[in-house]
């Protein structure tokens, strides 16, 4: 007998039975005629053999019965027999499904962590800070963090790595390194002078090596020397060291706007939850919809990943705050208050060595265009001293070689 | 159909020169190597037996003869058959005598 299933009988099952009886021909006939397909279908006089799909079941037994014709079946093939059948071999289900679970498991999980591109040594630091941030043999891919964030994690927890680059290939985590080669360190053994980087009045001295030449109280300007490197009138050079504290004016431009124009909220909220499907925005839940003539708005988006591929579908709950709009207007001496303060996180913003902060003075202030203009000094504490090479004896004092 | 519809369709299905099942109601039979017969737009299947196979069709009733018939698909429009074919007859549909 040839059986030759046909692709929905595999889903939907397939059966193969014998009718046995005088009005065979009319159950053919009605069958056929009330439009139930059959398969293989083969008549030796009273006896007929035909394959239908399981679906049609009922309609064939309706029409036998109808006939008085018996139905024998022959063979039951497709994917619901099968699973019939299994209920019989539960240890089989068990393990088709686990086979499956096993798969899925093994295929979440990092196998291998390789880094590349540097020796051993800094292989193993790496490694060693990548598992710091989770990231070694074991643990799940679902908890990796975003490849990108890997990235920058570890150059800051590894400062002496040029670049890092971090590759999640199927179940293989792969770490790319390069360390940075550092530059030639500028010798501070080299004879040299400690001179002033920019004007200021000298307040302390604290001198480790080398002659100090200037005393508290002294104006110096950018380029005078502080603390000599030539130790007994040139006869020994030595490297310098030591800091100078020295008083540093700094002025400070501020504008500060009397009138602002500021959002306050009411405390009255509404929360409603969106889906956004791609540019599609669909309010699911929360259907109050209050007329706020101001309102802002915190977004909270939920994302999810499946294996590595992000859905194009976000959960957002929207929860919105009703605000009012405010103009707030600012006295003056709260304005020049606000002043001093950024003229204070301007002067402690610039490069530069640790700064202590002595005083401010309010220099001018000035109202226009609904703004205050002030200008402000800053007097700071800071370290003024910057290495710089000692001069040639006869260019400096060229009366003192001569005698 | 009333008869301006038919001609109609008969002159549209020339015109183009469509095979004519495919405006037309008409039965279209393949015969195979005379192993396997195709009928499109069969009406109805009316007698299976080992050596022959009744086919009702729109205007006329076929009849297969032949050797060890296997009717391998019976669909609402189109009947499969398989066998050793030795004669295909067409019968008006008025003179039968069943």
């Amino acid at each position: 007998m040839k059986f030759v299933p046909r692709v929905e009988h595999v889903f939907l099952g397939y059966l193969y039975t014998e009718f046995r009886g005088v009005r065979v021909s009319d159950v053919v006939r009605t069958l056929t005629q009330s439009g139930v397909p059959l398969y293989e279908l083969r008549v030796h006089g009273d006896v007929c053999r035909a394959g239908f799909s399981r679906s049609d079941w009922d309609a064939v037994r309706r029409v036998c019965d109808e006939y008085g014709v018996e139905i024998e079946y022959i063979r039951k093939a497709g994917l619901p027999f099968f699973l019939w059948s299994l209920r019989h071999r539960k240890s089989m289900a068990v393990g088709v499904a686990l086979f499956f679970v096993i798969l899925f498991a093994c295929q979440s999980v990092v196998w291998r962590v390789q880094v590349t591109g540097v020796d051993p040594e800094d292989a193993a630091a790496i490694a060693h800070a990548a598992r710091q941030i989770g990231v070694y043999q074991g643990a799940l891919k679902q908890t990796l963090p975003d490849v990108n964030q890997m990235q920058a994690i570890l150059l800051d927890h590894l400062p002496n790595m040029m670049w890092i680059g971090v590759n999640v290939v199927g179940t293989e985590v792969r770490i790319q390194a390069l360390k940075k080669i550092s530059g030639v360190a500028a010798s501070q053994d080299n004879p040299h002078n400690i001179v002033a980087a920019r004007p200021a009045v000298i307040r302390r001295v604290l001198a480790t090596r080398g002659v100090v030449k200037v005393v508290p109280g002294q104006t110096v300007q950018p380029g005078t020397l502080l603390i000599s490197g030539a130790l007994g009138e040139g006869s020994k050079e030595v490297p310098a060291s030591g800091v100078v504290l020295a008083e540093v004016w700094y002025r400070s431009e501020v504008e500060v706007p009397l009138h602002v124009n500021q959002n306050e909220l009411t405390g009255q909220a509404v929360k409603f939850d969106t889906l956004q499907i791609g540019s599609w925005n669909l309010r699911v839940w929360g259907w109050r919809n209050p007329n706020y003539p101001a309102y802002y708005d915190e977004e909270v988006d939920t994302r999810w990943k499946l294996w590595n591929h992000e859905l194009p579908v976000v959960w957002r709950q929207v929860t919105r705050y009703e605000s009012t709009r405010a103009d707030v207007t600012k006295s003056t001496d709260a304005a020049t208050a606000t002043a001093l303060a950024l003229a204070r996180q301007d002067v402690l913003t610039k490069p530069g060595q640790d700064r202590t902060i002595l005083g401010q003075t309010v220099l001018h202030t000035e109202v226009a265009h609904g703004k205050l203009y002030a200008t402000i000094l800053t007097r700071t504490e800071e370290d003024i001293g910057t290495a710089a090479p000692i001069p040639a004896p006869q260019t400096t004092e060229p009366g003192k070689t001569q005698s | 159909m009333s008869s301006w519809k038919q001609r109609l369709s008969q002159a549209t299905t020339d015109w183009l020169g469509l095979p004519p099942d495919a405006l037309l109601n008409v039965a279209r039979v393949t015969c195979l190597d005379g192993r396997k017969v195709i009928v499109e737009n069969a009406t109805e299947l009316v007698r299976v037996a080992e050596n022959l196979i009744e086919i009702e069709l729109p205007s006329q009733r076929l009849m297969i003869e032949g050797r060890d018939f296997v009717v391998t698909m019976v669909m609402r429009r189109e009947i499969h058959v398989e066998g050793e074919v030795h004669k295909l007859t067409y019968q008006p549909v008025g003179g039968q005598a069943k």
